[in-house]
C-alpha cells in the first residue's frame, strides 16, 4: 500500500500545474484527436502589463490579425488563446457560383439602405448617398455596348423595430446583386444578418461600429476605418505620444457611443492607463453641468469625446468654462464646422482621428472632388469618398463576374488591397480597412491634417 | 328702489360682459388648445365634463324575461331542456303536456345545449362565464365546470372510439375547446374562424363541424368570405378549415344522416355593392350551403324568393331520415321547409356552372322549399324530437317554444316560459330591430348587419351617387347610447334621426318606422350594454395593460416632449365614453371621402370591433398606428417602440 | 448494408471486439429530393416531421408539405407571408403549424394561413429566425426581439433590451425546454428564461472578444448564437465560432482544428437524448461530445464518413450514397431517419437500427452497424 505524502503548500500550486499539464498531455496522446481537460475555468482576468513592456508572442497569420493592432494593445498578449479566429478568412462553402445568370435582366441592381431621412444621420447619409450615385452614373456613363446599366434601389431606414431587417428582405424581393448601407451599426447588423440568409453581398462605407465585422458573417466588406483604427490611434497619441496618463471619456449614452469607445478603452488599458471614467451624455443634451462636476474629480490631462458635433461641440465650450484644461481629444465627428462654431475657443488644441487628409492634393483625390462639385454643388467629405469607392469596388466586381450573387461574393471577398479616392485600403481577415489613417488638429482657426506615428513597439522593432 | 335697480342692472350687464369675455377670450381659446380646431361646431361643456355612464340606459336595471336560447330533446322525445340566458336558468319541460316541470339555476349566461347519448347529462355552454357546466339531467346538480374560451355559446356531443368528447364553439376568443372525459378536460384548443357560433356532430362522432358566424378580417376591397371548420373529436384537432365565400351569419349547422352533406344556413352578402341597389335585391339573401363532407365540395342555394325575402335564417335542423331540412327565419318569422331530395335532384341534373351560380337564382327555391310555415317572433334555434315528428322552435321574442308536426306542418302547440315581454318597451324594440317587416321585400332586418346588437365587420357604401366606391366601417351598437352623433360624418343627431328618417331613405326603401316602434326601437339600442372586454375578471389590469393605461392618458411623449392636447389619445376618447362626440381629422381622408374630419367613435369594447377606422381599412388596432398615423395625427406614437405599443393595444382591449 | 458500403474491405468487426457501441445510430444512405420530386426550390432552409406524420419542408421558393409520397407545394398565392420560410413548428396542442418567413409569421391551420406581421399585430419584427411552442404560448425569435404570442387570448408580449438583460434586441433562436426556454441572442450568448417566474438569466462567453477564444469549456464559445437545441437536460448552442454543449452545470466547446468538429461555421444543432446532429457548411456532424461521426461529400461527389473516438484513429469510409450538398441550414432526426435542409436539396438519411448492449449487434444479424477499427 502505498502512502501519499502530503506536499508542502507552496509546492501545491506548481504540482497540480504540472499533474493538469501531464494530464492534458496524456489524454492528447492516447486520443484520436486533441480532447480538453474539463477546466471549466471562469473568466480569466486580463493582465495589465506596465506601459513599454512590450508583448512576447506574436501571432502571424495569413491576415494582419486583430485589426493590425500594436502588439502592447492587444488582448491577453501574454496567453496563447485556445483558439484564434480571423487569420484566414471565412469561406462562404454554399453552392451558388454556378447559376445561371437571372434572365431577363434590363439593369443590374444595386441597394441602398441610407439612414432616416431627418435624424442626426441624414446629413451623413445623404453625403454617402451621393458618393454612391456619382459613382453609379460614373459607371453606367462609361458602360460598354452590350453591358447592362446599374440602377439602384433606395431605402431609408427607420430608426425603430428593425427597420433595416425588412429593409434588407425588400432588397432580395427586389432582386438586387448586392447592396450598399448604412452608417447606424444597429442597423447595419440587423440587415447583414438577413444577408447571410439571402446570401447577399453588403459594401458598408460608413459605419464606424467596430463590432460590425466580428459576427463571422462572410457576406460584408467596409472601406469605412472603424473606430478600433480611431481607437488605437488616439491611445498612441495620448498615451505613448503625449505622455497624458489621466484619462476621462465622455461619450453619447447610445449604442454607438457604447461600441465605439471600446476600443479606446481596451487599449489605453492594456498601454496601462485605464480610464478613471466613463461618462455619459444624452443626444440633444444642452447643458453638462453635472458631467463636468464629475469628470473633475478626476483631474483629468487627457477628455475623449465621441458624439455628435451638436453635443460634443458643447461640451467643449462648458468643460474650458469650468476651468478644465485637460487635453481634449476625440473621434472623427469632431472634424466638423458645428463643432467649432460650439466650441468656440475651446476648438483651439482639439485632436481627433479622423480618415485621410482631405487636403490632399493628388491628381485621384482632386479629380474626385471636380467631378462631386460638379454633379452636387458642394465639396465631398470621408462619407461621400467612402461611398463612391465601396460602390466602385462592387461595380467592378459585377462588371467582373456578372450578375451573379456568389460570384460577386467571391470577388468581393478576395480584394486584399484597394486605391480608391479616399487613399490606400488593406482589407484584414473580416474585410475591414485596416489602412492607416490619420489625426487632425485644430489649430489657429483651422484643421491640420497629420499622419498618424509608428507605434511604440513597431519604432522599437525599427531600432 | 331706482338705485337698486341701476345697480343690479349693472351686476347683470357686467355678468353678461364677463361672459362673453370669458366665451371669446378663455372659451375660444380652450376649445382650440384642447381640439386644435377653430371650426368646430355645437360644442360644449358637457361634451367633455361632467359625462357619467351612470344615466345611459344601459347601466340602468332592465327586466328580464324567459328567453329561449338553445335547446336539447331528450333521447326518449319526452323532455325538452330550454336555455334561458336572460335568466340563468335551464327550463325542462314536458313534451306531452306542454309544460315547464323544473328550473335550474346556472350561473353564466347559459346559451347552447347537449345531451349525452343516454340524456344523463346534459352539457351547457354559459356565454358569459367562459365555461362548460356539465348537469345531472336527474336533479339538476351541476356535476362539472371545465373552462372553455371565451364566450363559449355551442356544444356538440360526440362518441368516439376512444371516449366521450364535447366540441365547444368559443364565440368570442375564435377557437374550439375539444372536450375530453374521465374528468372533463381540455383535450384540444383548434383555432376555428371569426365568431365560431354554431356546432355539429357528424353522424359517427369522428368529426365536428363548427359554423363561424362574422367573416373573417380582410381587405375591404376584397370579397368577404366565413368559415366552416372540421374538427377531429379524437385528437381534437381542426382537420379542415373552408371558405364559405361571400357568406355570413351562420348560426347553425347540421349534418344530414343520408347524405355526405353538412348543412349551413347563411345570408349572402354583397356589402361592396351600393346599398342603392337594396332596391334590387343586390346586397343581401339568405341561403343554404351545402358542404359534401367526403369531397370538401360546397355550394350555396337560395332560400328567397325573388320578391319575398326570409332574413336572418338563424337555427336549422335535418330529419333523421335526412328527407327535409327545417330553416328558421329570426327576421321574417318563419320556418322553411326544404326537401333535400327535390335539392338533390336539381343538383345531380344541374351544371358544374349552374351549381356554382345557384345562390344568385332567386327562381329556384320553389324547386325545393315546400312550405313557410309562420311562427311568433324571432324563431332562433329548433330541436327535433329524436324520430322527427316534433320540431320545436325557440320563438325568442314571444319567450315560448312552438311545438310543430313536422311531418303535416301543422302546429301543435307551445310551451309558454313567460309573458313575452310586451309590456318593456326594451322588449318590444328588440322585436323592431329583429324584424325585417319594414324593410323592402322583407330583404333585412336591422339585426342582419348587427348580429345581436353588435357589428358584422364589414364595409358598406351608403353613398347615394351608387357608385360603390365609398366604404363605410360598419359600427357596433353595443354601448352607444350616449355617443351621438352618429354616422361616421356625425350627422345624425339622435338614434331617432339615425333609425327613423336615414335609415328609411338610404336602407329600408320603404316607409319609416311608425313613431311607436321607432321609439321602442331606440329605447333597445340605448339598453345595449358595451360588448365585452379583455379585462380580468377582478378588474383589475395586468402589468401591460397598466403600461398601456398610462401611454393612453399620457401628456408626453417617450422622449419627454410634452404631447400637444388634440394629438392626446385622452382628448377625443375621453372617459368615461372614451369620445368627446366631435369629430376630428387624424389623417385618415380617403380619396373618395368628401370630408377630413370624422364622428370620434366610443372605444367601449373596442377590442371585438375590428376592422378599424372610418373606412374598415385597418384590419387591426395595431393598423391604426402602424399604417395608418405617418404623421402622427391620430396621436403621436412614432416615436414608441413596438413594446409600448403592444402595451397601448392590450389596454385598449380592456375598455 | 453500410459494411458492405464501406470503402476499405467488406470485412466489419463485430463491436464487441471492436470497441464501444456507438451512442448513436449511424446513417446507411441518403436519398436526395430537389425541385424534380416536387420542392418549390432547391435552398432548403428547414425540416420538421408533424406529429400527424407529415413533413414539412420550408425553402427559399415557399414551404411545401409532404403526403403520401408527394409534395404539395405551399405558397404566397396561397398566402403565405413570405417565400423565404426559415423555420417551422408544430402545435401539438392544436395541430397547427407555424411557419417563420422573412416577412411575417404563418399559421397553417388545417389548410387556412392566417399571417401575422409586425404592422398588424404585437409580432416586434417581421424577420422570423426562430419558433417554439410551450404550453399555449408560441415564442418567436425575430430580428427585433423575442415576441410572445398568447395562444389562447392573442395577446403578445415582447423581450428585448428594453425590459430584459438581453445584450441586443437580435434573436436567432429560441427552444423550449419543460419549464423554460432558452434564447439564442445574436451578439449575446444564450438567455435562459423562467417564464413562471420571469427571471432572465444570461449564458455569456466569458472572453468578451470576439478575436479569440481564450480558453475552453469556459461557457459559450461565443455570444454570436445561431441555432440552440435542447433534450434530455443538455442544451446545445452552435455558433459560427464553433459548438457548445451546456449540461446544467458544465460547458464543453469545440472547435474546428481543435476537435473532430468539421467547420466552426454550425448552422444548426439538433438535439436526440445525449446526441447533437449538427449542421455545418461542411457537412453533417453527430456527436455525444466524445463519439464523432461526420459526414461530407467531397469534390468529386462522393460520400464520406470519418468517424472519430478518443483514443482510436480517425477512421474515413466511403458511402455509396451523399448529401446533395454540404451546407446544412436545418435538420430532424428521429429513431429512424433524419431528414436535412441543405442548400441544394433536400436529404432523406436512413438509419442503421442502433445496436444495444447485451444484444448481439454483430455484422451479421445488423450488418449495416459499423465498428471501430479494422484489421
Amino acid at each position: 500500500m502505498t502512502r501519499l505524502v502530503k506536499p508542502p503548500e507552496r509546492m501545491k500550486k506548481p504540482f497540480l500545474i504540472f499533474a493538469a499539464l501531464w494530464l492534458a498531455a496524456a489524454v492528447g496522446w492516447c486520443d484520436g484527436y486533441p480532447e480538453k481537460l474539463d477546466s471549466n475555468t471562469n473568466h480569466l482576468l486580463e493582465p495589465i502589463l506596465p506601459a513599454g513592456a512590450g508583448a512576447n508572442l506574436l501571432v502571424e497569420g495569413d491576415y494582419p490579425y486583430y485589426g493590425n493592432v500594436p502588439v502592447e494593445m492587444r488582448p491577453y498578449r501574454n496567453i496563447v488563446p485556445h483558439f484564434r479566429y480571423w487569420l484566414t478568412r471565412l469561406p462562404f462553402r454554399g453552392p451558388g457560383r454556378d447559376y445561371p445568370d437571372p434572365p431577363g435582366l434590363s439593369s443590374l441592381k444595386i441597394g441602398l439602405l441610407s439612414p432616416p431621412n431627418y435624424g442626426t444621420e441624414a446629413k451623413r447619409g445623404e453625403l454617402s448617398r451621393q458618393g454612391v450615385q456619382l459613382a453609379i452614373e460614373e459607371a453606367n456613363a462609361a458602360r460598354r455596348p452590350g453591358e447592362l446599366p446599374f440602377e439602384l434601389v433606395e431605402r431609408a431606414d427607420s430608426p425603430q423595430w428593425g427597420s433595416a431587417a425588412n429593409i434588407a428582405v425588400d432588397f432580395a424581393d427586389a432582386n438586387v446583386l448586392a447592396f450598399i448601407g448604412t452608417i447606424d451599426g444597429d442597423a447595419t447588423h440587423v440587415a447583414l444578418r438577413v444577408a447571410l440568409k439571402t446570401e447577399t453581398f453588403i459594401v458598408n462605407c460608413s459605419d464606424p461600429d467596430p463590432s460590425l465585422t466580428e459576427t463571422q458573417i462572410p457576406w460584408l466588406l467596409r472601406n469605412f476605418p472603424d473606430n478600433r483604427q480611431h481607437g488605437y490611434l488616439l491611445a498612441r497619441l495620448i498615451v505613448e505620444e503625449r505622455g497624458l496618463t489621466n484619462i476621462v471619456v465622455l461619450r453619447a449614452n447610445n449604442r454607438p457611443g457604447r461600441m465605439g469607445v471600446r476600443p479606446f478603452v481596451d487599449a489605453v488599458r492594456r498601454l496601462g492607463h485605464p480610464v478613471l471614467q466613463e461618462i455619459n451624455f444624452k443626444e440633444g443634451e444642452r447643458t453638462f453641468e453635472t458631467s463636468i462636476t464629475v469628470l473633475k474629480q478626476a483631474q483629468p490631462d487627457a477628455i475623449v469625446l465621441w458624439g455628435n458635433p451638436a453635443e460634443t461641440g458643447l461640451v467643449a465650450a462648458q468643460l474650458r468654462s469650468a476651468g478644465v484644461k485637460a487635453a481634449l481629444f476625440g473621434f472623427d465627428r469632431l472634424v466638423d464646422p458645428e463643432f467649432v462654431r460650439l466650441a468656440g475657443l475651446a476648438a483651439e488644441g482639439v485632436t481627433a482621428a479622423f480618415f485621410f487628409d482631405p487636403e490632399r492634393t493628388d491628381p485621384v483625390w482632386l479629380g474626385f472632388v471636380a467631378r462631386y462639385e460638379k454633379r452636387f454643388g458642394q465639396r465631398p467629405e470621408h462619407y461621400a469618398a467612402y461611398g463612391y469607392d465601396g460602390t466602385k469596388m462592387l461595380l467592378a466586381a459585377i462588371r467582373k463576374v456578372g450578375p451573379n450573387r456568389y460570384r460577386i461574393h467571391d470577388a468581393m471577398t478576395s480584394i486584399d488591397e484597394y486605391q480608391g479616392v479616399s487613399g490606400y485600403m488593406r482589407f484584414d481577415g473580416r474585410w475591414d480597412n485596416i489602412a492607416p489613417i490619420v489625426y487632425a488638429q485644430y489649430l489657429g482657426g483651422k484643421w491640420h491634417y497629420l499622419p498618424a506615428p509608428p507605434a511604440k513597439s513597431t519604432q522599437a522593432a525599427r531600432n | 328702489m331706482r338705485k337698486l335697480s341701476l345697480i343690479l342692472l349693472l351686476a347683470l350687464a357686467s355678468l353678461v360682459g364677463l361672459t362673453l369675455w370669458v366665451r371669446q377670450t378663455y372659451w375660444g381659446d380652450h376649445r382650440r388648445r384642447m381640439s386644435g380646431q377653430t371650426d368646430l361646431a355645437k360644442v360644449g361643456c358637457l361634451n367633455c365634463h361632467l359625462v357619467s355612464t351612470a344615466s345611459l340606459r344601459w347601466s340602468q336595471p332592465r327586466p328580464h324575461h324567459d328567453t329561449p336560447a338553445g335547446l336539447a330533446v331528450s333521447p326518449d322525445g319526452a323532455m325538452l331542456y330550454i336555455a334561458l340566458d336572460d335568466r340563468d336558468e335551464i327550463a325542462v319541460a314536458d313534451t306531452a303536456s306542454r309544460q315547464v316541470l323544473r328550473r335550474w339555476k346556472i350561473t353564466g349566461r347559459p346559451w347552447g345545449l347537449a345531451l349525452d347519448n343516454l340524456g344523463k347529462r346534459l352539457f351547457v355552454t354559459c356565454r358569459e362565464g367562459d365555461r362548460l357546466a356539465v348537469l345531472d339531467t336527474g336533479d339538476g346538480h351541476e356535476l362539472a365546470s371545465v373552462p372553455t374560451g371565451r364566450g363559449p355559446v355551442a356544444v356538440a356531443f360526440c362518441r368516439t372510439l376512444n371516449g366521450e368528447r364535447l366540441v365547444v364553439a368559443n364565440s368570442l376568443s375564435d377557437d374550439i375547446s375539444v372536450l375530453a372525459d374521465s374528468p372533463w378536460r381540455e383535450l384540444g384548443r383548434p383555432a376555428a374562424g371569426r365568431e365560431p357560433f354554431a356546432v355539429a356532430g357528424s353522424p359517427d362522432g369522428s368529426r365536428a363541424f363548427v359554423a363561424n358566424r362574422m367573416v373573417e378580417l380582410a381587405s375591404v376591397k376584397t370579397s368577404p368570405a366565413s368559415e366552416l371548420t372540421e374538427i377531429d373529436t379524437l385528437s381534437g384537432r381542426a382537420v379542415r378549415r373552408e371558405a364559405l365565400a361571400s357568406a355570413h351569419l351562420s348560426e347553425s349547422v347540421c349534418a344530414v344522416p343520408s347524405r355526405s352533406w353538412m348543412l349551413t344556413p347563411v345570408v349572402k352578402i354583397r356589402n361592396q355593392v351600393p346599398i342603392t341597389q337594396a332596391a334590387n335585391g343586390w346586397v343581401m339573401s339568405g341561403g343554404l350551403a351545402i358542404t359534401d363532407v367526403n369531397t370538401g365540395e360546397m355550394l350555396q342555394m337560395p332560400l328567397d324568393e325573388a320578391n319575398d325575402y326570409f332574413a336572418d335564417p338563424a337555427g336549422l335542423v335535418v330529419d333523421p331520415a335526412g328527407g327535409r331540412a327545417f330553416i328558421a327565419s329570426g327576421g321574417s318569422d318563419v320556418i322553411t321547409v326544404v326537401d333535400l331530395e327535390r335539392m338533390a335532384a336539381w343538383l345531380a341534373k344541374a351544371s358544374p356552372a349552374e351549381r356554382r351560380e345557384a345562390i344568385y337564382d332567386l327562381a329556384l327555391a320553389p324547386e325545393y322549399v315546400v312550405a313557410r310555415l309562420p311562427t311568433g317572433r324571432n324563431p332562433r334555434q329548433l330541436a327535433l324530437s329524436p324520430e322527427g315528428s316534433t320540431l320545436f322552435v325557440a320563438e325568442r321574442l314571444e319567450d315560448d317554444i312552438l311545438l310543430l308536426d313536422a311531418n303535416q306542418l301543422t302546429v301543435r302547440g307551445r310551451i309558454r316560459l313567460g309573458d313575452g315581454g310586451s309590456d318593456d318597451p326594451i322588449r318590444r324594440g328588440e322585436r323592431v330591430f329583429t324584424s325585417s317587416a319594414y324593410t323592402f321585400q322583407h330583404q333585412f332586418s336591422c339585426r342582419s348587419c348587427h348580429p345581436d346588437g353588435h357589428m358584422d365587420g364589414l364595409s358598406y357604401d351608403f353613398d347615394g351617387d351608387g357608385i360603390g366606391d365609398n366604404l363605410l366601417d360598419n359600427r357596433s351598437l353595443l354601448g352607444v347610447a350616449g355617443t351621438e352623433p352618429f354616422k361616421w360624418n356625425g350627422k345624425n343627431p339622435s338614434l331617432d334621426v339615425q333609425c327613423g328618417p336615414r335609415f328609411a331613405k338610404v336602407l329600408m326603401r320603404t316607409e319609416p318606422f311608425p313613431p311607436g316602434p321607432l321609439q321602442d326601437l331606440t329605447t333597445f339600442i340605448k339598453s345595449l350594454p358595451p360588448a365585452r372586454s379583455a379585462r380580468r375578471g377582478d378588474g383589475k389590469l395586468t402589468t401591460a395593460q397598466a403600461r398601456g393605461k398610462a401611454i393612453f392618458f399620457a401628456t408626453r411623449t417617450a422622449s419627454g416632449k410634452e404631447i400637444p392636447h388634440e394629438r392626446r389619445c385622452s382628448t377625443c376618447h375621453r372617459p368615461p365614453l372614451y369620445s368627446v362626440r366631435l369629430p376630428f381629422d387624424v389623417g385618415t381622408q380617403g380619396t373618395s371621402d368628401t370630408t377630413k374630419a370624422f364622428d370620434t367613435p366610443h372605444l367601449l369594447g373596442v377590442g371585438g370591433t375590428a376592422p378599424y377606422l372610418h373606412d374598415g381599412r385597418a384590419q387591426s388596432l395595431e393598423e391604426i398606428w402602424t399604417l395608418y398615423n405617418p404623421d402622427d395625427r391620430h396621436g403621436v406614437t412614432s416615436d414608441m417602440n413596438k413594446i409600448q405599443l403592444n402595451d397601448l393595444v392590450e389596454f385598449l382591449k380592456t375598455l | 448494408m453500410l459494411g458492405l458500403q464501406l470503402a476499405g474491405g467488406p470485412r466489419v468487426r463485430s463491436a464487441e471486439t471492436a470497441g464501444p457501441d456507438l451512442p448513436f445510430p449511424l446513417i446507411e444512405r441518403f436519398e436526395t429530393y430537389g425541385a424534380a420530386e416536387g420542392l418549390p426550390g432547391h435552398k432548403i432552409q428547414c425540416v420538421t416531421r408533424a406529429s400527424d406524420g407529415r413533413l414539412w419542408v420550408g425553402t427559399y421558393e415557399g414551404a411545401a408539405v409532404r403526403e403520401n409520397g408527394r409534395f404539395h407545394l405551399i405558397s404566397t398565392n396561397a398566402g403565405l407571408s413570405h417565400r423565404m420560410v426559415m423555420c417551422l413548428v408544430e402545435d401539438p396542442r392544436r395541430g397547427d403549424l407555424w411557419l417563420g418567413t422573412m416577412r411575417g409569421l404563418n399559421r397553417y391551420s388545417a389548410g387556412r394561413i392566417t399571417t401575422y406581421t409586425q404592422t398588424d399585430s404585437g409580432l416586434p419584427n417581421n424577420v422570423i429566425y426562430g419558433l417554439a411552442i410551450m404550453n399555449d404560448s408560441l415564442w418567436v425569435a425575430t430580428a427585433a426581439g423575442l415576441g410572445m404570442l398568447e395562444l389562447k387570448t392573442g395577446s403578445w408580449k415582447i423581450y428585448d433590451h428594453n425590459n430584459t438583460v438581453m445584450h441586443e434586441p437580435w434573436v436567432y433562436a429560441v427552444k423550449s425546454a419543460g419549464d423554460r426556454l432558452f434564447v439564442g441572442v445574436w451578439g449575446g450568448g444564450i438567455l435562459e428564461f423562467e417564464p413562471a417566474n420571469g427571471i432572465f438569466k444570461e449564458h455569456r462567453d466569458p472572453d468578451r472578444d470576439m478575436h479569440f477564444d481564450l480558453t475552453p469549456d469556459d461557457g459559450p464559445v461565443s455570444d454570436v448564437t445561431s441555432w440552440i437545441a435542447w433534450d434530455a437536460g443538455i442544451l446545445w448552442q452552435s455558433t459560427y465560432f464553433g459548438l457548445s454543449r451546456y449540461d446544467g452545470s458544465r460547458w464543453r466547446t469545440w472547435q474546428e482544428k481543435k476537435s473532430p468538429l468539421p467547420s466552426n461555421f454550425v448552422n444548426f444543432v439538433w438535439a436526440r437524448g445525449p446526441v447533437a446532429w449538427v449542421g455545418t457548411d461542411r457537412g453533417l456532424a453527430v456527436t455525444d461530445g466524445s463519439i464523432w461521426a461526420n459526414y461530407r461529400t467531397t469534390d468529386q461527389g462522393t460520400g464520406m464518413l470519418e468517424i472519430a473516438a478518443p483514443g482510436r484513429p480517425v477512421e474515413n469510409r466511403r458511402m455509396t450514397t451523399a448529401l446533395p450538398n454540404n451546407f446544412i441550414h436545418g435538420i430532424w432526426v428521429d429513431d429512424h431517419e433524419a431528414w436535412l435542409a441543405t442548400a441544394d436539396g433536400l436529404a432523406h438519411a436512413f438509419l442503421a437500427a442502433p445496436r444495444t448492449a447485451g444484444k448481439a449487434g454483430d455484422a451479421k444479424t445488423n450488418p449495416a452497424t459499423p465498428s471501430f477499427g479494422r484489421n
